[in-house]
């Protein structure tokens, strides 16, 4: 057994002279919340994948007989909002991300005093919600846009022509488009309200709240625009829609959906530069 | 020069807790001494650029504080006061962690985890959740993760508060033993004058937010060596009354015993002199050995007496 002396030695390496720290904050997050059980959720969102996968092969593979099925079953045609379909299905799978691991985010940091011990390193708070975001970007993105892209790939596959690649050759971007645009709204509002709440439960919570209340009550009032306009879900909507080509769910215009969704990113920014200081200041 | 700093100002909205402050910290061990509330923690987190600073500069080894503030929290490490963990990780995740963050690459930092865990005693509960560590652990972890990537400057905030007596000694012998590798600076904020005897070399006392002292430890304990431990009979009060007309300060010491200061140039002729003038038996007559303590309430009783 070796035997060691108890004493300081100095470190003989050299550090990085500028420390990628969002990228160790954003690795060493991501890492802990594989450990945590995150693979289950994984393997549970590639369900709709796996339907899809067959529904993209049972069409593509009927020949003649598609165009008869898709007009029997519209839901049954591969095209953009085949796609956006997708994505919108697994939004249920990107909120119980963010609801149970995104809004622990920060809050748990505040809990534990963690603020000081990062910001006593080279992170600034830049680094800090960046690091963070890459958390919620690395597994968003692993529900999103990845299935989504390799469902592309396998309609290019099952296809017998390059027919459906020439007329939609644009929907990777759409997708990429649509998941950043999700991914930033409700990220950063899921941050936001993990600043802003005092634990971890009240700001699961509290986003929950936020991205379900005002859905709610435009399920039950359809016609009031206004209440539209404050729900999130339908805003994404409205704009994902645009990007895919896609005929408008809603009658008002699109410019207020989008400027709806920038208003709540830019609310969540400022919330997030209010909350995230390395001291707690009580004057 | 470790640390330079001139003129410093920290305010939190109305109140002032670094006044003007200008202090110059040399390279060694060096405690930073003062009552709860006179601005150690404040100036600390100024020099890391965690509190904005409202006038004044500063400097780390040349380095402006706030215009380089990433460069200098890499060669700075912090142990904060208040009990601050990373959740979720592991004793030599939360060490590792740390130190990625300051640079270091992945396998080098958990090489010196390892290393710097050993050496604060925490090798056996490595790879236990930081949550679950109690108090002296979590004090051990987190002078752990500041010293991991080697800093030249070490700031330690109250580093034995909350510690048992031993320990409180453990973490004192700790960091005697990284002051004494003499690679790193070490300024201790404590108020806890045993902390800075034990382990520093000079001592900085502060108060309401300005410097009030800044020595070697043994200077400012012989700066007040005109101090004697005098015990009277007879009258007392009149023996007293005349000391303090020639100039000495007098501090009750018990029941029995009181310690004079004689004012510059005197000796202790004005006590026998004072004995013999006001009828007083001098019983017993030995200079004072003055612990840091005893320097440091002076000094705080010198700043109330000016105010009034």
């Amino acid at each position: 057994m070796p035997i060691y002396e108890e004493t300081y030695e100095s470190w003989q390496g050299r550090p990085e002279s500028r420390p990628n720290t969002w990228w160790v904050i954003g690795k060493t997050g991501s890492r802990l919340l594989w450990t945590k059980g995150m693979i289950f959720f994984l393997f549970l969102s590639l369900i709709p994948f796996f339907v899809r996968a067959v529904q993209i092969y049972i069409v593509t593979k009927i020949g003649s007989n598609a165009a008869v099925l898709a007009e029997a079953v519209p839901d049954f045609q591969i095209n953009p909002g085949f796609f956006l379909g997708f994505l919108q299905g697994q939004m249920i799978y990107l909120m119980l991300i963010l609801v149970f691991a995104g809004t622990g985010l920060i809050a748990k940091d505040k809990k534990f005093n963690a603020f000081s011990l990062y910001f006593s390193k080279p992170v600034n708070l830049a680094d800090y919600l960046g690091g963070k975001f890459l958390i919620i970007a690395v597994y968003g993105s692993l529900i999103t846009i990845l299935p989504g892209c390799l469902l592309f790939i396998l309609r290019l596959l099952f296809a017998q022509d390059s027919l459906f690649f020439k007329t939609y050759y644009w929907l990777p971007l759409s997708m990429l488009g649509s998941v950043m645009i999700i991914l930033i709204c409700l990220g950063l509002l899921a941050l936001a309200c993990s600043a802003l709440a005092k634990g971890f439960r009240s700001a699961a919570i509290l986003f929950f709240g936020i991205i379900t209340f005002p859905e709610m009550v435009r399920v039950i009032f359809p016609g009031i625009r206004l209440i539209r306009l404050l729900s999130i879900q339908a805003n994404l909507r409205q704009v994902t829609a645009y990007l895919f080509a896609l005929e408008k769910p809603y009658e008002s215009a699109g410019w207020l959906s989008a400027l709806m969704l920038v208003l709540t990113v830019a609310g969540s920014l400022l919330i997030l530069k209010w909350k995230v200081k390395p001291v707690e200041v009580i004057a | 020069m470790s640390v330079t700093v001139e003129n410093l100002t920290v305010r939190y909205g109305r109140l002032t807790a670094v006044d003007g402050l200008s202090v110059v910290f040399p390279p060694g061990s060096t405690g930073l001494l003062g009552p709860n509330g006179a601005g150690k923690s404040s100036l600390i987190k100024a020099l890391l650029s965690l509190v904005t600073v409202e006038s004044g500069t500063a400097a780390i080894f040349g380095r402006d504080v706030i215009s380089e503030k990433k460069a200098i929290r890499q060669i700075v490490g912090y142990m904060p006061e208040d009990d601050c963990l990373i959740p979720g990780l592991t004793g030599i995740g939360m060490v590792q962690y740390a130190g990625e963050l300051c640079g270091m690459n992945r396998r080098d930092a958990m090489q010196r985890a390892h290393e710097v865990l050993f050496m604060t005693g925490l090798e056996e509960a490595r790879y236990r959740k930081v949550e679950t560590y109690s108090s002296g652990m979590k004090q051990r972890i987190k002078l752990a993760q500041a010293i991991v990537h080697d800093p030249k400057l070490l700031f330690l905030d109250e580093p034995t508060s909350g510690m048992d007596p031993r320990g409180r000694q453990e973490m004192l012998d700790l960091i005697r033993t990284i002051a004494s590798g003499g690679s790193m600076s070490i300024i201790v904020a404590t108020h806890i004058l045993i902390d800075v005897e034990r382990t520093c070399e000079r001592a900085v006392i502060m108060h309401r937010g300005t410097i009030r002292k800044q020595e070697n430890i043994q200077d400012l304990q012989g700066r007040y060596s005109g101090t004697f431990s005098v015990r009277v009979e007879g009258d007392r009060a009149a023996f007293e009354s005349f000391l303090k007309e020639h100039g000495c300060d007098i501090i009750p010491d018990g029941q029995h015993l009181i310690d004079v200061t004689l004012p510059e140039g005197a000796d202790t002729d004005l006590i026998f002199t004072a004995a013999q003038r006001k009828n007083a038996l001098l019983r017993r007559l030995v200079p004072s050995v003055q612990s840091l303590e005893d320097v440091f309430v002076k000094l705080i009783k010198e700043d109330s007496h000016a105010d009034l």
